[in-house]
């Protein structure tokens, strides 16, 4: 047995018991690497019984506040909104199928003008779905504006931080050369002096 | 009396509206959801606001329960999508110098609450994997679903959840939180 088989069935064997298991136990027998991944196994198994499991912390689980199941009027609603909720289907498609038979009828008639033709109707929709397509375009404008926004201050505050940082390292080796200069002088008067003493 | 009821018979009768069934139902699984999205996102309080959601997410879904399936694997295919969804929310929504990594210190207030040492070390070592992988090893190791569910859960094919544990086992082996976890 190889040992990607070998693997293979290490973590089949999670499934349930190992086909030719005697196969795979003569090979683990044999083979470091396939016997880690079995200790690995056991280990994860091992670390799940050690879990504790902890309760919940105190919460309202009653979907009172939250919506109704999509396909069945809840038992929460109240009582007007439940016949709305039942209705408005019923009402809305019956008000869309006279809307449509009046515009038929009104088409009909000697002297209406002429319907649209399929050439036109885009026509018809085209300014919708502009204005549809405006508004998006104008949303996800806003968002980049604001996503740009962010990015520059977070880079501002970035240069700045970095800015003051090199403020701070410079002034730092300014003193410490003065610092260093004026020690060099004292030397100086200090080896001077003893010259001068000899 | 609800206590008896079997789960198809609850399901049903929430799936209706009948509130007390449905909290029959929470009852039984918030434990269990709790613990998952403990170990799954690592904050005590991120954990409750997604169990929460899931049960919410459910209780919209209960009318598309079918019961072709175990009620615990479509609970979980829920729990998954909220927690998949809820993770790349936390990584879009994290400062920019947090993008480094979702490993939690042990010593973090926000483990802290976990009850004892040992769950401490698992839900480290289980936040140094990806998510991808933090889940696999999550629904096989402590829920107990076969590879088949899994990959149902996770919209992936069995063989991909296979590939994803092993490479979270063998990212596991060093680690030293789980060694002492254990």
């Amino acid at each position: 047995m190889h040992c990607e088989e070998a693997r293979g069935r290490l973590i089949d064997r999670l499934d349930g018991p190992a086909i030719d298991a005697a196969e795979l136990a003569a090979h683990l027998e044999s083979c470091q690497e396939c016997r880690e991944l079995e200790n690995d196994i056991l280990a994860m198994e091992s670390q799940a019984r050690v879990w504790h499991d902890i309760n919940p912390p105190r919460w309202n689980p009653d979907p009172g506040p939250w919506q109704a199941p999509p396909d069945h009027i809840g038992g929460w609603a109240p009582h007007w909104l439940r016949l709305i909720q039942q209705w408005f289907p019923v009402l809305a498609s019956s008000a869309a199928l006279l809307l449509a038979a009046g515009i038929y009828l009104q088409g009909d008639r000697p002297g209406a003008p002429q319907a649209p033709t399929t050439a036109a109707a885009p026509q018809t929709t085209a300014p919708a779905t502009e204005a549809l397509l405006a508004t998006s375009r104008r949303e996800r404008q806003q968002e980049m504006e604001a996503l740009t926004a962010l990015l520059k201050a977070e880079m501002d505050r970035r240069s700045l931080e970095t800015e003051q940082s090199l403020k701070y390292i410079i002034s730092h080796q300014i003193q410490s050369q003065r610092e260093l200069e004026s020690m060099r002088g004292r030397l100086m008067q200090t080896e001077a002096n003893g010259r001068e003493q000899l | 009396m609800l206590g008896s009821a079997s789960e198809e018979k609850l399901i049903a009768r929430a799936a209706q509206g009948a509130s007390g069934a449905w909290l029959e139902l929470v009852r039984r699984y918030e434990r269990r959801i709790y613990n998952y999205a403990l170990r799954m996102v690592g904050h005590p309080d991120d954990a409750a606001d997604l169990m929460q959601e899931i049960f919410m997410g459910a209780y919209r879904n209960l009318p598309g329960y079918r019961g072709d399936g175990a009620f615990p694997a479509w609970l979980f295919r829920i729990a998954s999508f909220r927690c998949t969804d809820h993770l790349r929310r936390r990584r879009l929504h994290k400062p920019f110098d947090e993008l480094d990594g979702d490993a939690l210190s042990p010593n973090e207030p926000e483990v802290s609450v976990l009850a004892t040492h040992a769950n401490r070390e698992i839900a480290a070592a289980l936040a140094s994997l990806p998510p991808e992988q933090r889940h696999v090893v999550e629904l096989k190791f402590f829920q107990g679903f076969t590879f088949d569910d899994i990959a149902g859960q996770l919209g992936i094919s069995p063989n991909t959840a296979k590939t994803r544990l092993y490479t979270a086992l063998r990212k596991l082996r060093h680690n030293e939180e789980l060694r002492d976890a254990l």
